[in-house]
């Protein structure tokens, strides 16, 4: 039990020596999920703004001038603009993120929510506000929304300043999409890079008992994004493999078959 | 899972989620395992080979494991008695960064809905307070899902009150039972777009999903609600989460 454990230890100090995730520099700053903007090709995106600071205090009434800013990203990961909103002072409001929201926001490809006001009135210990609220996808078609909540500790904000959070390791590793594929369906991939750096990513689709085929390549700059895709025919169970050196690079996967669509992490 | 007339599925696949942790490849058993409310029962469903991927669903499990509306399958490499005062604690199919997980969910003959449905035994003395952000509008029936897993066996019922978050006004009670899953039925009511309704049990911990489910069923959309933990990231998120709870539960029971 004990060679186990030192086996463990030094497995994990190989191949994860730092967390997932580094602690903001600048204490008092808020963080923030990188969530996947989906608007072209009749898709719409709306994002479910809540009173956070009113939740953590326990109070949704809770005073102060709180607003949230919505920051817009293009898939390489330059801010392509950004947009102040008042909080809601009870209860939730559903945002569309339309043109008609912002109008730069056709070449966004994720954003980000850094709520902003009274967080100096909280009493957060060592923690930091978060922002992982609920994001929901449909296309013109749709009766109803696919939720996914936000899961990446991606970006923290403080007076202008955007510090990309995630940690990567020095060593390339698989993550094996912890989904298996059944056609018929369309399957959309989305992956974010939430480190400061670049990083450079292999896709593969296949399966432990057979090969795997690299299907795509690319270059993520840090707070950018792709978004990669199989059509699966059948339903023989497939897998996608990651080679990155994410400590967790675990796309947001959509998934479309007839008028059904399926929002989840893989 | 199974609830209303949607039926449930479950993707186990015997394939590592990275290429360092755990590198068992021996066959595992998989075992049913269910409540009768005295007892764990189990039984033997499958054997699994690496690299395999085997797909279960409440159509091809026998309507005496769902009792509950939940069976749980455990990959293991040992033998199980047929009935366990507890559930086993070992996990074999364990990886932690990222971690190894199953995709559950619901289907019908017009679509799926999916989330990772991996479970580990909740504490059997335990609250629950979420908020539910994501109740739909128009042609949807929207429900409140409670799973509860605990280590015994017992079914518990305990109730669960249903708040209005901005003026705490208690608006309903429902009920969920450990060992479960248990529904409730959201659009009685009449929540409009701007609520943000607090589901509190005091006795029992669970995890809360809200289900849509388009009324011509054409589409349904699952996804769980966050625990006051997840309003934070970092420091003492447990502390932060027993102070969040108990600064609004100090708001509900306060005398009007």
């Amino acid at each position: 039990m004990i060679i186990k454990k030192i086996r463990r230890k030094i497995r994990f100090s190989v191949w994860i020596p730092r967390h997932i995730s580094r602690i903001p520099k600048l204490s008092e700053s808020v963080i923030s999920d990188l969530f996947p903007l989906r608007i072209a090709e009749n898709w719409k995106t709306h994002f479910e703004l809540l009173d956070v600071q009113g939740l953590i205090a326990g109070d949704n009434s809770f005073g102060g001038n709180k607003s949230a800013r919505f920051v817009f990203f293009d898939e390489e990961g330059d801010q392509v603009g950004e947009k102040l909103c008042l909080t809601p002072t009870s209860g939730r409001s559903t945002i569309e993120l339309s043109s008609e929201f912002h109008p730069s926001i056709s070449t966004a490809a994720t954003f980000a929510v850094f709520h902003e006001g009274a967080i100096e009135n909280l009493d957060l210990e060592e923690s930091f506000l978060a922002e992982r609220g609920y994001t929901c996808y449909s296309r013109l078609n749709s009766e109803i929304r696919a939720y996914v909540h936000g899961n990446f500790d991606s970006l923290a904000y403080k007076k202008g300043k955007i510090q990309a959070i995630g940690n990567k390791g020095f060593l390339p590793r698989f993550y094996t999409v912890q989904h298996p594929l059944r056609g018929p369906a369309k399957y959309e991939f989305f992956l974010s890079n939430p480190t400061p750096r670049s990083v450079k990513v292999k896709i593969f689709h296949g399966a432990e008992d057979k090969k795997w085929c690299e299907i795509e390549r690319f270059k993520l700059r840090s707070k950018g994004s792709r978004i990669f895709k199989v059509d699966k025919s059948d339903d023989k169970a497939t897998f996608i493999r990651i080679r990155s050196q994410f400590y967790l690079g675990r796309p947001v996967v959509f998934r479309s078959s007839g008028r059904g669509l399926d929002v989840f992490h893989g | 899972m199974k609830v209303l007339d949607l039926e449930g599925f479950l993707e186990l696949s015997y394939t590592p989620p990275n290429n360092w942790e755990n590198r068992v490849r021996k066959p595992m058993n998989i075992y049913a395992l269910f409540s009768d409310g005295n007892r764990w029962r189990s039984e033997l469903f499958s054997v699994i080979k690496f690299g395999e991927t085997q797909q279960i669903t409440t159509k091809t499990v026998s309507p005496d494991f769902l009792g509950t509306g939940l069976c749980l399958f455990y990959p293991t490499t040992e033998n199980l008695a047929s009935e366990l005062e507890e559930l086993p604690q070992a996990a074999y199919w364990a990886a932690s960064v990222p971690e190894w997980r199953a995709t559950s969910g619901f289907f019908n003959e017009n679509a799926q809905t999916s989330y990772q449905a991996e479970i580990y035994p909740l504490p059997s003395q335990a609250s629950m307070l979420t908020f539910h952000p994501f109740i739909q509008f128009s042609k949807v029936e929207n429900y409140l899902l409670v799973i509860n897993v605990i280590s015994k066996p017992d079914v518990t019922e305990h109730e669960i009150d249903i708040f209005n978050s901005a003026n705490l006004k208690h608006i309903g009670v429902s009920n969920a039972s450990t060992n479960s899953v248990s529904i409730i039925p959201l659009n009685q009511y009449g929540f409009t777009s701007n609520d943000l309704p607090i589901f509190l049990s005091r006795k029992m911990a669970g995890i809360p999903f809200g289900l849509a489910v388009a009324q011509d069923k054409s589409m349904f959309s699952l996804e769980h609600t966050h625990p006051p933990a997840s309003l934070v990231l970092f420091g003492n998120r447990n502390q932060m989460q027993s102070r969040i709870k108990k600064s609004w539960l100090k708001r509900i029971d306060a005398p009007i």
